[in-house]
């Protein structure tokens, strides 16, 4: 079996496992319900307005506009790609755990083919369901709001790129784990060490979880070359992390 | 409460957004208890606790919580 039969033995898998479908429908519905939770924002504050009012205070009403939806499009796309990562952490795991990979191996299927055909089938997964995650928001902003705000594409790509630098760690620590509980607790612990660090002002900038706040971007609170070293580290960090994961699994028992 | 503020013209206005949300919610949740019922082994739980959660978290938390982490993969 050569590494692309493999690779397309794992597209195969995720369909008929339903895996497809499940992150389609998963992607799909938080961008409807984001764009959802912005149209209803100003329905949402007239009540609370109206209560208030009852209490003496006054809260002046605000036009909901695209910027309002795209907000929504940046802060809910962490769950997708948590509910991802959680689907795919016992991807590698599994496989050592019931010994499935060994007469692949035995018949001459190299390692490196697994990890990258793994690896690649994931980033497929992530850039399709993403892209229909973009299309679905981008589509009903245009329906339900003429106003236009800029950058988008920018800030759109930078979030995909973040997931990317999340699918590297993924890749390397399936490489060393052998439960997937441990491959969530590399992920998660490295992501939140970053989290931390952001605490520290001069590291902020060089951090590759900066590629997670396009909000910023659109608000112009920072300009598209304030992600350039971000970007850098990243893909740094996501080549590092390949290169480790395929250096381990040579040495992986499976 | 809410039906109060909102009037016939809003609802006419929400129908592209809600029509399309209440469709995937049904098929996911029509789904999921299909397979709960159907399947004897859970990665974790066993079939009263996922029938409840998926009903009690019908709106996508419940159906997608099953499919995470309840579905076997055999």
């Amino acid at each position: 079996m050569s590494g692309m039969a493999f690779f397309r033995k794992e597209v195969t898998e995720i369909v008929r496992r339903k895996k497809a479908l499940i992150i389609a429908i998963v992607f799909a519905a938080f961008a409807l319900l984001g764009i959802g939770t912005a149209l209803l924002t100003p329905k949402i504050l007239d009540m609370v307005a109206e209560e208030m009012a009852t209490q003496g205070i006054v809260m002046v009403p605000k036009d909901v506009t695209a910027m309002d939806a795209w907000m929504q499009f940046f802060k809910n796309i962490d769950i997708p790609l948590i509910v991802m990562v959680l689907m795919w952490a016992g991807c590698f795991t599994e496989e050592y755990r019931r010994h499935t990979l060994v007469p692949l191996v035995t018949k001459g299927l190299k390692r490196t083919d697994i990890f990258l055909s793994k690896v690649g089938a994931l980033l497929c997964v992530w850039t399709a369901g993403y892209g229909l995650y973009f299309l679905l928001s981008y589509g009903y902003t245009l329906y339900y709001w003429s106003d236009r705000v800029p950058h988008i594409i920018p800030a759109v790509l930078l979030e995909w790129a973040f997931g990317i630098w999340i699918i590297g760690l993924w890749a390397f620590f399936s490489s060393i784990a052998s439960g997937s509980f441990q491959v969530l607790l590399g992920v998660g612990g490295v992501y939140f060490l970053c989290t931390f660090l952001t605490i520290i002002p001069k590291t902020e900038k060089y951090l590759p979880i900066r590629l997670s706040s396009g909000l910023s971007l659109l608000e112009e609170k920072l300009a598209i070359g304030d992600f350039v070293i971000p970007l850098c580290v990243a893909g740094v960090c996501f080549a590092l992390c390949i290169a480790g994961g395929l250096a381990c699994i040579q040495k992986k028992s499976i | 409460m809410f039906a109060a503020t909102a009037t016939l013209a809003d609802l006419k206005q929400y129908l592209p957004l809600i029509i399309p949300i209440v469709v995937i919610e049904f098929v996911l949740l029509i789904y999921v208890l299909w397979h709960i019922n159907t399947h004897e082994t859970y990665k974790t739980g066993n079939r009263v606790l996922w029938n409840i959660i998926a009903l009690v978290g019908m709106n996508f938390v419940g159906p997608i919580l099953y499919l995470v982490i309840g579905k076997s993969d055999e």
